[in-house]
Formats: structure tokens, C-alpha cells, sequence
């Protein structure tokens, strides 16, 4: 998937990894990889924008329309203490659920 | 598999799909004036392909969440080219010869293409309902009277949409009656509503006759995406009305406005069109002409 500004903080490797232990076919794994992408990414947004009032929020959407990720982190370094480890922590979050979900798929079959 | 259980991955679809639906709509409840302004503001804003903004945009269910929102992973296949020309290249590569309708797996491909191109959630099947068919021949409806006392003298707001007098007002209301209750409760939703409209054969629909009301309610609006897949010229409209007959050998009729943006016309010139919905229940999508990046 394109490169996000919080691409360097979310580690999906064991995600991936799991997803490949199970029988689908590659075209599957790809729309499944794309959902988690996507599920991660309003996660990360949403812990983003809870951090921010609604002028700064306008401005980081602004940025993030330009996918300008300088840009978009020397706002939120200026604006969030610890914005990084926030994201990273969420990140974590939803990645152990979207495993979750797969061990109780495949322990159902 | 046994009969009946569905295999892993679409088991872990449909839960993953719940997971991504949940997040959409906390992040738009939390956030909705910045995400409205966003929207509002999409066409200053986005540049390029920002799909850090576009992947936020739309919410998604199980047809469309994987269509075109991003690039593969795979860094050696090319993106596809988004020009006008490269969909009808693809819709006359998956379109059957004759027109008449769709099997699922047409009814699938030509969803992922129509929603990687336009960007917007485009499926044939909607909370379970679904129309009777989504290819078929297109004829002309008449403008439809918005009020009570509507006419054509009162029905143009400027002289641009004046090209379209000849078409003439329907003597009756449309399947849904008024759009407003006087002209000056009109909205301007009420009016393109009104512009761009789409009478489609609701009556036809798999389960009408067990479920009339229910399914009447469902159609009343219902945003769809209009496709004409001779030039891929699109419009979102809105379902307004309910025909044509099936003796006139047409499938469905489209407003003054929308046959021109087609390019399609009635009569001996006659021609089909794709008519998938749009999934929008945040009503993020704007009706009239929709354009490619």
C-alpha cells in the first residue's frame, strides 16, 4: 500500500505472517491485507485528531491531503507530546485484534 | 468444506469488514465537523492520489471495501491508467455481447471496476435488496413536478437548463410524489434530487410483491451511480421514479439532464447503461456528473 506518515511506527509482520498460514489464494490475502490497511489507518487517524482542537485538526487534514509527512510531523511534534508512541500503542491495539479475529476463524474450521 | 460453512477467508472478511465499519463510524462521530469540512473542501484540498484523505472518505461494506482505494503492494504491476478510455476498454472486456442481464460474477467485476474508477462504493445488492437488473436500455423521462403547482415556466432556474424545456413535465407526480411541499420549502437537494433522476422498474425488484412497503421505502432516493458504457460517461442520481413498462422494451428512463450528460437518447438511438447503487449511508456523495481524477 502507499507509504503513510506512520508507516515506520506499525509493524504488521506478524499479521502477515498468520494470514499466511491459512488456506486462501493470493488475490484473498491482498483484499485482506487492504482491509487491515485500511481498519489501521482510521485508527491511527482517529487517535491523531482525539489529540488536536478543530483549528490544528484542519490543518493536519490539510497536510495529510498533501501527504506531505515533514510537513505533517513537524506539526504534530509541535502540537502532541508523544504523538509517536500514541500511534504506535494504537496501532498495537488493532493489529491484536485483527489477530485475534483470525485464530478464532481458524480455530472454528 | 462441509455444506453450509464458509470457508476462512470469508469468514475473516466479514469479520474484519465489521472491525473497519466500527472504525469509520467512531472516527466520524468523534470527528464529523473536520471530516464534513474535509469533504466540503476536497476539491482545493486533495492533490494527486492523497489516499491517506481518500481512504477516509467513504465508508465501506463487504462489496467495495477492497475495490481501487489504493495501489497493490506489489511494486512491479503498473497502476491502471484512469482515463474515460481505459473503462470502456474494461466494461467491453466484461460486458456479455447482447444486453440483458448480468450473471454474479459480471455483476461482481464490473462493481470493482466501476468503484476503482469513480472512487465511490458501487454494488448491486444493498442491505439484501436489490433491483431486477443493472444493464439494460435507458429511454427518456420528462422533468418531474417538484410542488404542488410546478410547471415549466417555474421549473428552470437559469437560462443554462433551459435546453432541456423540450423534454416537458410528466402530467403526474413521480412514484414518490412531491419533492417539496411548495417551492418555497424546496431545498436544493429537493432540486437535483428533481435534475437528477432515474426511474428504474422497482416494481420488477426480486421480493416486491411480499414486500412492497418496505422495499418502496428502501427505493424512494436511493443514490445510484449511472454508467453509459459506450463513451464511460457517469452520473450519481437518484431513484425518483418507478417504469417504465415492460412493453416499451426499455429498462429504465433517466431525466432530461442525466440523458444528456449520457449521451444517450431514446428511440431508434436507444442504448444501455449500468446502474449499480452507491453505498453512502453518511450521504458524502454529491448527485450530477461525476468525473474522473
Amino acid at each position: 500500500m502507499n507509504k503513510q506518515f506512520y508507516t515506520h511506527l506499525i509493524d504488521i509482520k506478524d499479521l502477515k505472517v498468520d494470514l499466511e498460514k491459512i488456506e486462501i489464494s493470493p488475490h484473498e490475502h491482498q483484499e485482506l491485507l487492504t482491509i487491515a490497511h485500511k481498519t489501521i489507518h482510521h485508527i491511527v487517524i482517529d487517535i491523531v485528531l482525539t489529540e488536536l482542537d478543530e483549528k490544528e485538526k484542519k490543518i493536519f487534514l490539510s497536510n495529510l491531503s498533501k501527504d506531505d509527512h515533514t510537513l505533517i510531523w513537524s506539526h504534530l511534534k509541535e502540537r502532541v507530546e508523544n504523538i509517536d508512541e500514541k500511534i504506535k500503542v494504537a496501532s498495537r491495539t488493532i493489529i491484536e485484534e485483527l489477530r485475534r479475529d483470525l485464530d478464532e476463524v481458524k480455530n472454528s474450521l | 468444506m462441509s455444506h453450509g460453512q464458509k470457508p476462512h477467508f470469508q469468514l475473516l472478511k466479514d469479520a474484519w469488514i465489521k472491525r473497519h465499519q466500527k472504525a469509520h463510524k467512531n472516527l466520524w462521530s468523534k470527528h464529523k465537523a473536520s471530516l464534513q469540512w474535509m469533504k466540503d473542501n476536497s476539491k482545493q484540498l486533495i492533490v494527486g492520489s492523497a489516499t491517506g484523505l481518500l481512504m477516509l472518505a467513504h465508508p465501506a461494506n463487504a462489496t467495495t471495501i477492497t475495490q481501487g482505494f489504493f495501489p497493490t503492494s506489489n511494486p512491479s504491476e503498473e497502476r491502471v491508467a484512469h482515463t474515460r478510455e481505459e473503462l470502456v476498454h474494461q466494461l467491453s472486456l466484461l460486458l456479455p455481447d447482447t444486453v440483458h442481464p448480468l450473471s454474479a460474477d459480471e455483476q461482481k467485476q464490473i462493481g470493482h471496476v466501476l468503484t476503482t474508477f469513480f472512487h465511490v462504493p458501487a454494488t448491486t445488492t444493498l442491505d439484501g435488496k436489490r433491483l431486477n437488473r443493472n444493464y439494460g436500455i435507458i429511454g427518456a423521462e420528462q422533468h418531474l413536478m417538484r410542488y404542488p403547482g410546478d410547471t415549466m415556466q417555474t421549473h428552470f432556474g437559469n437560462e443554462e437548463d433551459g435546453v432541456f424545456w423540450s423534454s416537458g413535465m410528466a402530467p403526474g407526480r413521480g412514484a414518490w410524489g412531491y419533492f417539496a411541499n411548495s417551492r418555497t420549502e424546496m431545498t436544493d437537494e429537493d432540486i437535483l434530487r428533481e435534475k437528477y433522476y432515474i426511474a428504474v422498474q422497482t416494481f420488477l425488484s426480486p421480493g416486491w410483491p411480499e414486500n412492497t412497503k418496505e422495499l418502496y421505502a428502501f427505493f424512494k432516493y436511493r443514490k445510484m451511480l449511472v454508467v453509459n458504457p459506450e463513451n464511460g460517461k457517469a452520473v450519481v442520481v437518484v431513484i425518483g421514479d418507478a417504469g417504465p413498462a415492460q412493453q416499451t422494451g426499455k429498462h429504465l428512463g433517466g431525466s432530461p439532464e442525466v440523458m444528456a450528460h449520457l449521451e444517450r437518447q431514446d428511440g431508434g438511438a436507444r442504448g444501455p447503461v449500468l446502474y449499480y447503487f452507491i453505498d453512502d449511508p453518511e450521504d458524502t456523495i454529491p448527485l450530477g456528473p461525476i468525473v474522473f481524477d
